[in-house]
């Protein structure tokens, strides 16, 4: 809903600080920290999280769940870039897709690792914010207790 | 009927349709559900393309490659729909023969983006990889030329 006086670019310039605010929880993600990621994710029954480490949960609890162990595989890294390409946007909802390019130490590796993902995030709008509801993220393979390591 | 039920009602079973053509060696009918508009992307379970010419020669060669469908099926998993723009995540479960080899079950784990063009469902993202856990998909992945 608009407040009186507020533009119809308010919730474009909200989207894309979404966007910005994932990069950022994604990369202190790659540090072991899972709050910044969990608090952009939608609290809802459907919300649906299919990462690299397991097959795709639904909920918020197993999400939730979900993000604390794979924030357990990543210490001491960042993510260096994100490339965009595609968005498709409606009025509530917002399909990302990206390449993001991590390095990371992965599960318990004293070495840090490059790796880069390929992802399809879906954001919500509940509210004036913008939520995480959906997000795909593969190195192009199957999971595996490494994650994103799995074929070295 | 919900938007979302709505939505999965109309694409459904064009996706049914046109992977099972894919999967015995035809194209035409995926290519016709997906948009030729850009932006088009595809992060497949073999590839990873961007732009109609690309998603077209992509598809030309997974028919190339794949024949002899039993079986495919698409589990969903969860769905939204807003305005033009909708999305579904889905368990598929394929059955086909690669490289002319037996027919071999596979599952993939996808997210499918479809965005409304003249009323029309048309598919503009598919994000596939194999299902966790599974070997299917790794077996059909090597047979691949």
């Amino acid at each position: 809903m608009l407040r009186a006086g507020a533009t119809t670019d308010e919730p474009i310039e909200a989207g894309i600080r979404a966007i910005q605010q994932c990069h950022r929880a994604a990369d202190e993600f790659a540090r072991g920290a899972a709050g910044p990621v969990k608090a952009l994710y939608s609290h809802a029954d459907d919300v649906t999280l299919a990462n690299p480490f397991g097959p795709p949960v639904v909920g918020w609890r197993n999400a939730s769940a979900a993000l604390d162990f794979a924030s357990t595989r990543f210490r001491d890294g960042e993510v260096t870039g994100f490339d965009g390409l595609a968005k498709h946007l409606t009025k509530e909802l917002a399909c990302i897709l990206e390449m993001e390019h991590w390095r990371a130490k992965v599960s318990g590796r004293e070495e840090i690792t490059p790796f880069d993902l390929r992802v399809t995030t879906v954001f919500r709008r509940e509210g004036d914010a913008w939520k995480v509801v959906h997000r795909h993220a593969d190195p192009i393979s199957t999971s595996h207790p490494d994650g994103p390591l799995r074929s070295s | 009927m919900r938007e979302v039920d709505k939505f999965l009602a109309a694409v459904l079973p064009l996706q049914h349709e046109a992977d099972t053509a894919l999967h015995t060696g035809d194209a035409k009918p995926r290519k016709a559900l997906w948009s030729h508009t850009a932006p088009v992307t595809v992060f497949g379970a073999a590839r990873t393309v961007s732009g109609w010419a690309e998603v077209e020669q992509l598809f030309d060669w997974l028919a190339s490659s794949f024949s002899n469908c039993q079986s495919y099926d698409c589990e969903v998993i969860a769905a939204g729909v807003s305005g033009d723009l909708g999305y579904l995540v889905g368990h598929e479960r394929t059955t086909a023969s690669v490289a002319r080899e037996q027919p071999t079950p596979y599952e993939l784990r996808v997210t499918l983006i479809f965005r409304r063009e003249g009323g029309e469902w048309k598919e503009v993202h598919r994000h596939a990889d194999p299902w966790p856990e599974t070997q299917g998909a790794h077996e059909q992945l090597a047979r691949f030329k």
